[in-house]
């Protein structure tokens, strides 16, 4: 794919969405005894000293993060713990999940184990390939660390057993100077947003740059937003927990609503364009007037400002409330991907030690949001952490994030908390809706039987829970 | 005379023959030995890449398994899972679509590009080379290529103002997408087909034509009463590897669309991909796979009966 659009979460649970190769893995597990019979229970860690060899496969987005985490990460953790030995093996991006999968259901693998995402993390602490993190979680102050939301995303059963690589959200991007131009007011409704983008298609401009031809799933951006924002998030949540089916006229109402947009073509010039924009010429065109917003989440900031360069400005909003009694201001949660310990690692001190360096100094993790557009590690921020030259977007963006999100308000994004399978399924059968083969009623009874069997099998993660 | 001459012949061999034979039937183990040993890498190597993760495939096709962690044995069900999903079936109708596309356009252009070129003797070489490029070019590379091509914003369409093609939605399009993909993957395929036709009429007697054009016959009928029987053990094997290729495609489809839009390219293949990779259901897609090799094992199955009957292929 191109260089934009693609964040690293999202390629780690795409490219592993769980499983290993068929039949490299199988051998691999046949000849590794990896398998066979009911699942093993999670391994628990006893609290071993930080030190030792810890080894570590990594992936990068770009060159030049690659080059800011070699200096900031690894020699920078190497140097202050000189009693571990940090051996770092660049995998690529969109194989690291499988290739790592395999290599611990063959019962080797890095002793630093990245995964996709919490539910894939359960499903490696289901089958005993992780250990459990509580002791270093006290020992390392962890739940002080860590923004509590996404610590708790890392538990199954009580147990901690995954720490999250990043956090993102879905926010509304728009063409600021068009805006300007066209007298258009920053959505706040429903109502604001269909007459921006009516007033849009009316002039030859199209409402929102989207496209899914290098990314299919970026269907799901657009899907999780409507639920969040038009079905709320305390129907997100409810869904997610169970309480609630998934066939419920408020997410009917949302998947009619998208389909009913991409009809009229506002994404990206209508259903089929969809299907064939790529990334950088939506932005490109977003720059230059031909799109007026974007529903993306917040790994764009670091594409669009390579676009707008002086000429025109843009800016971001919060998804605005698209039904009366949804929240405005809302963000949706979204962990990147998780760092776990694998059970076989000789040293898993040492290995929880550098975990808690990736959390240990906001002032360097800011840094890297400023210096090379990381994202950075959910810990929390305040105005003093952020390094001058940050981007100020970007800079209010994280700092009005932690406060609302700290307030108990928040949505849920789908690639987070769905469990696997459910969310392959909404990411995917949704364009049968927007081609309309398929009604939104009936894709949504798939997606709750899909959800139903995950969730019986405890395959959701923990949801972090609404002040009530 | 010529007896016992034959006889003395047959008496004087009798003798040093056998000692002829211990001594080479010896030798021949010898080769035989240091010719498996040759081959014991290989063996070795197929044994773990191939027999090893096909039995354990076929295993795991009675299993449970997500592919992390263990598993439940559920006998049949997954193969009776198979026959009731709708997605599948799609599959393989996408596949016989595909197989169909697969045995006519491209082994129609091989055909005749390679007849064309059995009857010119300059450049020859300069053609072969040129319309087999695109087969040793990586497929990501060719897929990508064409994805820029056909682009309806920055394609060729939009780029020359071609009328029809300009802001035309090949990938994107439900209606188009399986043979657009299909267009670019024959553009990648057919310059091997037409080197092996080419290979084959390359060994067909010049003086059958040469009789056949003292008879008055045309470029069709050399064609169709010289050319197509003379090489037509290599078609029908083209017709038997087309077969089992198509319904295993799967890479210019997940490079290009993977599978949509809305399904419309998805293939058995693509598919079993999404089933173990996005879907966690390894046990489920050893199933699918094994049903694949079935298919596969059909075909060849066919075409060695073919050949046990005696027909000439």
């Amino acid at each position: 794919m191109g260089s934009s659009g693609l964040t690293r979460r999202q390629a780690l649970a795409r490219g592993g969405a769980g499983l290993a190769g068929l039949s490299g893995a199988s051998w691999l597990m046949a000849c590794g005894g990896g398998g066979g019979g009911a699942n093993k229970p999670a391994a628990v860690a006893k609290v071993a000293p930080a030190k030792g060899d810890v080894s570590y496969w990594y992936t990068t987005t770009n060159a030049k993060q690659k080059a800011w985490q070699k200096t900031y990460d690894f020699e920078a953790f190497q140097a202050a713990n000189p009693g571990i030995r940090l051996q770092t093996t660049q995998k690529p991006l969109d194989t690291i999940a499988r290739v790592t999968q395999t290599a611990v259901q063959a019962g080797k693998g890095p002793d630093v184990i990245i995964t996709g995402g919490p539910a894939l993390a359960a499903a490696y602490a289901r089958a005993g390939n992780v250990l459990a993190l509580d002791e270093y979680a006290a020992r390392y102050g962890w739940d002080k660390k860590i923004l509590p939301w996404a610590l708790d995303a890392g538990r199954l059963e009580g147990k901690l057993y995954s720490l999250p690589m990043s956090y993102e959200s879905m926010i509304l991007y728009y063409n600021k100077s068009l805006f300007t131009d066209k007298g258009w007011s920053v959505p706040k409704s429903r109502a604001d947003l269909e007459a921006i983008a009516t007033d849009a298609m009316a002039q030859g401009i199209i409402p929102f740059a989207a496209g899914n031809a290098e990314w299919k799933p970026a269907n799901e951006w657009i899907v999780t937003a409507l639920f969040n924002h038009m079905a709320g998030p305390a129907t997100v949540q409810e869904a997610l927990s169970g309480d609630r089916p998934w066939t419920d006229p408020l997410f009917e109402e949302a998947i009619a609503t998208m389909a009913d947009w991409f009809k009229k073509g506002w994404f990206g010039g209508g259903v089929k364009q969809y299907f064939s924009n790529r990334f950088d010429p939506l932005y490109a065109g977003m720059a230059k007037g031909k799109y007026a917003m974007n529903l993306e989440g917040t790994w764009a900031f670091a594409n669009l400002s390579g676009f707008f360069n002086g000429d025109t400005e843009f800016d971001w909003t919060t998804v605005p409330s698209l039904r009366d009694g949804v929240p405005n201001d809302i963000y949706a949660l979204g962990a990147g991907g998780t760092w776990a310990i694998n059970a076989k690692a000789k040293a898993p001190g040492a290995a929880a030690k550098y975990l808690d360096w990736k959390f240990a100094d906001p002032a360097l993790i800011t840094k890297g949001v400023a210096e090379v557009d990381n994202q950075p590690t959910p810990v929390p921020l305040a105005s003093g952490d952020f390094p001058r030259g940050i981007d100020p977007k970007v800079e209010r963006f994280y700092i009005d994030f932690g406060q609302s999100t700290g307030k108990g308000t928040f949505g849920y994004t789908t690639w987070t908390f769905m469990p696997p399978k459910s969310d392959s399924y909404l990411a995917e059968e949704v364009e049968k809706v927007l081609v309309g083969s398929m009604k939104p009623a009936e894709y949504l009874k798939g997606l709750d039987k899909v959800f139903r069997a995950e969730l019986r099998r405890n395959d959701v993660p923990p949801l972090p829970k609404q002040a009530s | 005379m010529a007896v016992p001459a034959q006889g003395r012949v047959a008496d004087q061999a009798v003798v040093p023959v056998p000692a002829r034979r211990r001594g080479n039937s010896a030798h021949l183990r010898a080769r035989r030995r240091f010719g498996l040993l040759l081959l014991l890498p290989l063996i070795v190597v197929n044994l773990l890449v191939i027999v090893g993760p096909s039995f354990a495939a076929m295993y795991y096709s009675f299993t449970d398994w997500t592919g992390i962690g263990g598993y439940n044995w559920v006998g049949l069900r997954n193969y009776t899972d198979l026959v009731k999903d709708p997605d599948f079936r799609s599959g393989l109708l996408h596949n016989l679509e595909w197989t169909a596309i697969f045995l006519t356009v491209p082994m129609a252009m091989g055909l005749m590009g390679a007849f064309l070129l059995s009857r010119i003797t300059r450049f020859r070489m300069l053609f072969r080379v040129a319309y087999f490029i695109p087969y040793v070019i990586a497929g990501v590379v060719s897929a990508s290529v064409w994805e820029n091509l056909l682009d309806p914003q920055q394609g060729l369409g939009s780029a020359l103002g071609i009328p029809g093609l300009e802001g035309t939605t090949f990938f994107g399009d439900p209606d188009r997408a399986l043979p657009a993909v299909a267009f670019v993957d024959i553009w990648h395929f057919w310059g091997f087909l037409l080197v092996l036709f080419l290979a084959a009429m390359q060994g067909i007697d010049r003086e059958l034509y040469e009789a056949a054009r003292v008879d008055g016959a045309g470029l069709w009928r050399e064609f169709r009463d010289i050319t197509l029987p003379g090489i037509r053990p290599t078609l029908v094997f083209a017709v038997v590897l087309v077969t089992i290729w198509s319904f295993l495609t799967f890479d210019y489809i997940y490079i290009i669309t993977q599978g949509g839009p809305a399904g419309a390219t998805e293939t058995a293949a693509t598919l079993l991909y999404k089933e173990v990779f996005e879907y966690d259901q390894a046990g489920y897609a050893a199933a699918m796979g094994l049903t694949l090799s079935l298919v596969a094992l059909v075909v060849m199955g066919l075409y060695g009966l073919a050949r046990k009957l005696g027909w000439r292929v």
